[in-house]
């Protein structure tokens, strides 16, 4: 029987060196730093989508770009928009990444729409999920 | 206490900058961040130090740039550096054009039937004539120079043509004409308040298009303020007329030097410089009018070691243009200064000929008015200036470029105003202005160690009579020119204003010429380029003659076959110069050499001294 073996980051060996930095920054000491790969790449993610194409010095095409759907009306053809949106983006901006699933859900009493994206890392057997609220 | 730390500081851009902190990162926090992925917010806050670092190193460089010459970029940095240098800049070149000015006067009777202007009715018109076109009045134009009719000389004549006849034919007045340069400008007058307190160094700007210059400042006293190079500067050069009152011992020479040089220490100055094309700052001094220290006598101490922190003033450059020590710079001034400033200049000023004659400002008198009026001719003389300009003016273009600017900066820094090299007083002393006397030929040497004049340096100066031909300069252009150099001259210099020597030459020479053509054509082509290659104005103190440049000469003319002699000759009697050169013994392999002592080749009658002939085979 073929046997795929994960493939871990070495740091992940040593739970006492710093991975990255959590997302959102906190009072007291700003910067949290994580000491997973995993949460490593999920702070990544969020820091991807919360980043607008442009905003990034010397790396115009970096970002999610997801601001672009903030004035639209929330419906259907919309939630499919932002669905289309984040597996192309998803792709592009993480290509080891895998997209498993995608959820947009509206909520009107509040006009804000909650994104949960579902990913895995097959390589590394990590599956996550991100949910990212906007409106 | 701080650890010590590898930082690279010759990373310029964001990459360098970028891989450099990663490096940083890596080598001094290696258990703390190890995500390096561009989506990583750690690597946000790297990139953003990134940016921040290679916009930073870009001003860096930049600033850095505009502290060069060849680099600037900005008009601002390049008018700054170009005074530091020495150079003005410019920010519109005024178009220049010779206005014709016309006086009539009447006919006075020498004898009987030899008529005469009567110079009697001569005016001086002052400087600063403005006259533009009728059909356009935008463009103004105006005169630097006084206008004396009753002076003539070779650089300035006065021509004298029959104006009007009576029923006989004879003259009954006539028609003065003298040429002047003329800018195109036009006079602004603004006034400055300063406050009756003084203020230290007082600044103000102007602000206009196309400024030219300062023409003068005056203040509410009628005081004159001096345009100076730098406040530094306390020398200023004042011109009064060559007459009998103002210099007794000069005044022969007037039509030589209609005007005497004169060197004025001046409390009353300031220094005007452009900060950009459309404002001209002024600065004052910070002295007062009671300040003793302006007008102190050189001694040791009050100049060099006499002063406080003496060693720090044993490597002090003393200036010879400013040899006083003085902490003043000028007095500063109080109350109301009126400022007149010109502007013009453009391409639009390049008018076309003859559109010169409508005179809108003009400031006249006779030089020798009497106050009888026989039949109103004094005023009727005194309304007939007309002006007219027979060429087109030229010149007028925009301000310096940057390139332009770079390019005269480095020029003038050579110079700094100061004559170093030969060719410095050369150009220099024939950079005077013609009103005091224009030097036609000036030859800079070192000076011979036998001559025991206590001179190092010799100038060889000859000026031009009235025909044009060479003459020794007068006493009065000598010393005009001796007070313009003076402050030019470096402190170890002393120089010795000599007469060059006038060697007349007569030339003869033998053509054979082709068949088909008309000798007497071909002798007459050969005798104007000569004519034209001996003209005197393109000949140099101990230039040599080298028989080849003329065979060639002949040579190319159409029809001549061969040049078969062409000899030199010695011209002393009558009306030529007294000096006899011995023409055949200096002439070694086809060179005629000038003497050891300075001296010209001049060809002083072109039309009897130049002769040909044409040969048979």
């Amino acid at each position: 029987m073929a046997f795929r073996p994960r493939i871990i980051p070495a740091t992940d060996f040593q739970p006492n060196v710093g991975v990255g930095v959590n997302l959102p920054f906190s009072n007291p000491q700003c910067f949290v730093s994580n000491y997973t790969s995993q949460d490593s790449l999920k702070n990544n993610i969020i820091n991807y989508f919360l980043t607008e194409p442009g905003e990034r010095p010397d790396n115009p095409l970096f970002g999610g770009g997801l601001r672009s759907f903030l004035f639209e009306q929330i419906a259907n053809g919309t939630f499919d928009g932002i669905e289309d949106h984040i597996t192309t983006k998803l792709t592009a901006g993480f290509p080891s990444v895998k997209l498993d699933k995608i959820n947009v859900l509206s909520n009107d009493s509040t006009n804000t729409i909650t994104v949960n994206i579902t990913y895995s890392l097959p390589q590394q057997g990590i599956i996550d999920e991100i949910e990212i609220n906007f409106g | 206490m701080a650890q010590a730390r590898d930082i690279k500081y010759v990373n310029k851009d964001f990459a360098d900058l970028r891989s450099a902190l990663i490096n940083y990162s890596k080598t001094y926090f290696p258990t703390t961040y190890t995500d390096f992925s561009e989506a990583s917010p750690g690597m946000m806050f790297m990139e953003m130090a990134s940016y921040i670092g290679d916009v930073l190193t870009f001003y860096q460089d930049n600033q850095f740039q505009e502290t060069f010459t060849q680099y600037a970029r900005k008009f601002e940095n390049l008018f700054d550096l170009a005074y530091v240098m020495g150079y003005k800049p410019q920010v519109t070149g005024v178009a220049t054009v010779d206005l014709d000015f016309y006086q009539t006067v009447p006919a006075s009777t020498l004898a009987p039937n030899i008529y005469q202007p009567d110079y009697r009715y001569s005016l001086l018109i002052n400087s600063n004539v403005q006259a533009n076109s009728l059909s356009n009045s935008n463009v103004n134009f105006l005169t630097e120079d006084p206008i004396d009719f009753t002076v003539s000389s070779s650089q300035d004549p006065t021509e004298a043509t029959v104006y009007t006849v009576d029923s006989n034919n004879n003259p009954t007045s006539y028609l003065l004409k003298k040429t002047r340069k003329a800018i195109s400008s036009t006079i602004k007058t603004t006034t400055i308040s300063v406050g009756n307190t003084p203020i230290e160094f007082f600044t103000t700007v102007i602000n206009d298009s196309n400024i030219v210059g300062i023409l003068d400042i005056t203040d509410a006293d009628g005081n004159i303020w001096y345009e100076v190079p730098y406040l530094a500067e306390e020398m200023v050069y004042e011109s009064i007329r060559n007459t009998n009152p103002n210099d007794p011992n000069n005044y022969l020479n007037e039509g030589d030097a209609p005007y005497l040089l004169q060197l004025k220490q001046t409390q009353r100055r300031f220094a005007a410089r452009f900060i950009n094309s459309g404002s001209l700052e002024i600065q004052f001094g910070a002295g007062t009018s009671q300040d003793v220290e302006e007008e102190i006598t050189p001694n040791a101490d009050n100049v060099g070691l006499g002063l406080p922190f003496e060693k720090n003033k044993l490597t002090t450059a003393y200036s010879p243009t400013n040899f006083i020590f003085t902490p003043t710079y000028g007095i500063a001034p109080t109350g109301d200064l009126t400022v007149r400033y010109l502007t013009g200049g453009g391409v639009s000023a390049n008018i076309n000929a003859n559109t010169l004659t409508n005179i809108t400002q003009i400031n006249k008198t006779f030089v020798n008015f009497s106050s009888t009026d026989p039949g109103g001719l004094y005023q009727q003389t005194f309304n007939s200036v007309v002006v007219n300009n027979p060429t087109a003016a030229s010149g007028g273009r925009g301000g310096d470029s940057i390139e332009e600017l770079r390019q005269n900066i480095i020029s003038n820094f050579n110079t700094q105003y100061r004559t170093v090299t030969p060719d410095d007083y050369t150009v220099r002393a024939l950079s005077m202005l013609p009103k005091y006397g224009k030097i036609a030929k000036v030859y800079t040497e070192k000076a011979k160690a036998e001559a025991n004049t206590g001179a190092n340096v010799d100038l060889y100066v000859l000026a031009f009579d009235s025909s044009s031909k060479l003459t020794v300069a007068s006493t009065t252009l000598k010393q005009n020119l001796s007070t313009y150099l003076s402050q030019f001259r470096t402190i170890g210099d002393s120089v010795a204003i000599k007469d060059a020597f006038i060697v007349n030459i007569g030339v003869d020479f033998e053509i054979i010429t082709l068949p088909n053509f008309n000798s007497n054509d071909v002798l007459r082509r050969c005798i104007i380029a000569l004519q034209n290659y001996f003209n005197i104005r393109n000949w140099q103190i101990n230039e040599p003659i080298i028989y080849r440049n003329i065979y060639n000469l002949l040579d190319k003319i159409e029809g001549v076959q061969t040049v078969k002699n062409i000899y030199f000759s010695n011209k002393t009697d009558g009306n030529y110069s007294l000096y006899a050169y011995d023409v055949e013994g200096a002439t070694i392999n086809q060179v005629l050499y000038p003497s050891i002592d300075p001296m010209v080749f001049e060809v002083k009658f072109p039309n009897s001294d130049i002769k040909g002939k044409v040969v048979n085979l």
